[in-house]
């Protein structure tokens, strides 16, 4: 399929945070709402102030329609953002977030920022988090060979920001190497 | 599916000096022979394929003499290697298929993961790294241009969804 170049090596950001879309938070329904089939999973009847746990798609439609307030997830709070902060400074190597910790926190923080305590110091603590975690796979870079790039721990929407400078180098390094050994 | 990459194709343009080893018709100035033991430089395409049946000899182009493997090895930021070759890294490739070097192949790995790391850096803010570094920046072959066009247009795609808002 002809994608435009810029595509071609990676996801757009968007998809990265359509995917993330599928995992599951709990939301306090504020009416009582039916069971709902679907096709991955039924979803039980919702009565107030039970929690129930959703999608977060469906967690967000909800939200906007009024429905349902959503409950931030354990790792979203103030303390524990704060200990991150600190572990990512120190550490070379990055600090243990969810695997799709940048888009979730996008989206919650623009859909439901009512629901979250604290939120303008939540939103500077996650900037702070993101900007050391960018110059650590900066330099992360110079360990690039043709077999492998260890990186733990990277988030789901780092990775796909990094992965066209570093697939292509590697590759061209592939065909170098693979060239010179083949005589 | 290599054959009509348009960047290896480029890079094939690139002129090799050989000797011939036999006489050759039809290579010289309006089509005249070119006697044996003469020097010439051929398009690496051409060369490739008269050096496979031996009838010439290619010598070691001028991007990968040993002045410029110095200059690579001392300091691989700072050479304009647009200036040496415009397809330096694809060209290498292509010479590691007729020459076994492999101190080339690991200095042009070294050049690449040196040089890769300031185009990192020359992504996250075009402008400035062109004021700032114009040299390089001018100095870089397509491979790496290539190199901070995408990168740096993911990361424009990235602030861009960041500073969205809808919902």
């Amino acid at each position: 399929m002809a994608l435009p170049r810029e595509l071609e090596a990676t996801f757009s950001p968007e998809e990265i945070e359509f995917l993330a879309g599928n995992e599951y938070i709990d939301i306090v329904p504020l009416e009582t709402m039916d069971q709902l089939p679907l096709v991955s999973a039924t979803i039980p009847i919702m009565k107030p102030p039970k929690k129930c746990r959703v999608p977060l798609w469906l967690a967000l439609e909800l939200k906007r329609q009024h429905r349902a307030r959503i409950a931030p997830p354990e790792w979203l709070d103030l303390s524990n953002l704060e200990s991150l902060r600190e572990q990512e400074m120190e550490m070379d190597m990055f600090s243990k977030l969810p695997f799709r910790w940048l888009e979730t926190a996008h989206l919650l923080l623009n859909a439901c920022p009512d629901d979250i305590e604290d939120v303008e110091e939540v939103r500077r603590i996650l900037l702070t988090i993101r900007e050391a975690r960018q110059s650590k796979a900066r330099a992360g870079l110079e360990a690039v060979n043709e077999v492998q790039l260890a990186l733990d721990n990277l988030g789901a929407m780092e990775i796909n920001e990094i992965r066209p400078l570093f697939r292509e180098t590697m590759n061209r390094m592939r065909k170098i190497v693979q060239v010179s050994e083949e005589e | 599916m290599d054959y009509y990459d348009i960047d290896g194709i480029l890079s094939e343009n690139q002129k090799v000096p050989c000797t011939c080893n036999v006489s050759i018709p039809g290579l010289g100035h309006e089509g005249r022979e070119v006697p044996a033991g003469s020097k010439v430089e051929l398009p690496f395409w051409l060369a490739e394929v008269l050096a496979v049946n031996s009838f010439v000899s290619i010598h070691m182009p001028a991007p990968f003499s040993s002045v410029v493997r110095n200059a690579l090895k001392a300091s691989p930021t700072s050479v304009l290697l647009r200036d040496i070759c415009t397809t330096y890294y694809h060209f290498a490739e292509n010479m590691l298929h007729v020459i076994s070097d492999q101190q080339l192949a690991q200095l042009s790995l070294d050049t690449l993961r040196k040089r890769s790391l300031v185009i990192a850096d020359g992504a996250l803010n075009p402008h400035g790294a062109l004021q700032q570094n114009s040299d390089f920046i001018n100095g870089l072959d397509d491979f790496e241009k290539y190199l901070l066009r995408i990168a740096h247009s993911t990361h424009r795609n990235l602030i861009h969804w960041q500073n969205s808002t809808d919902n």
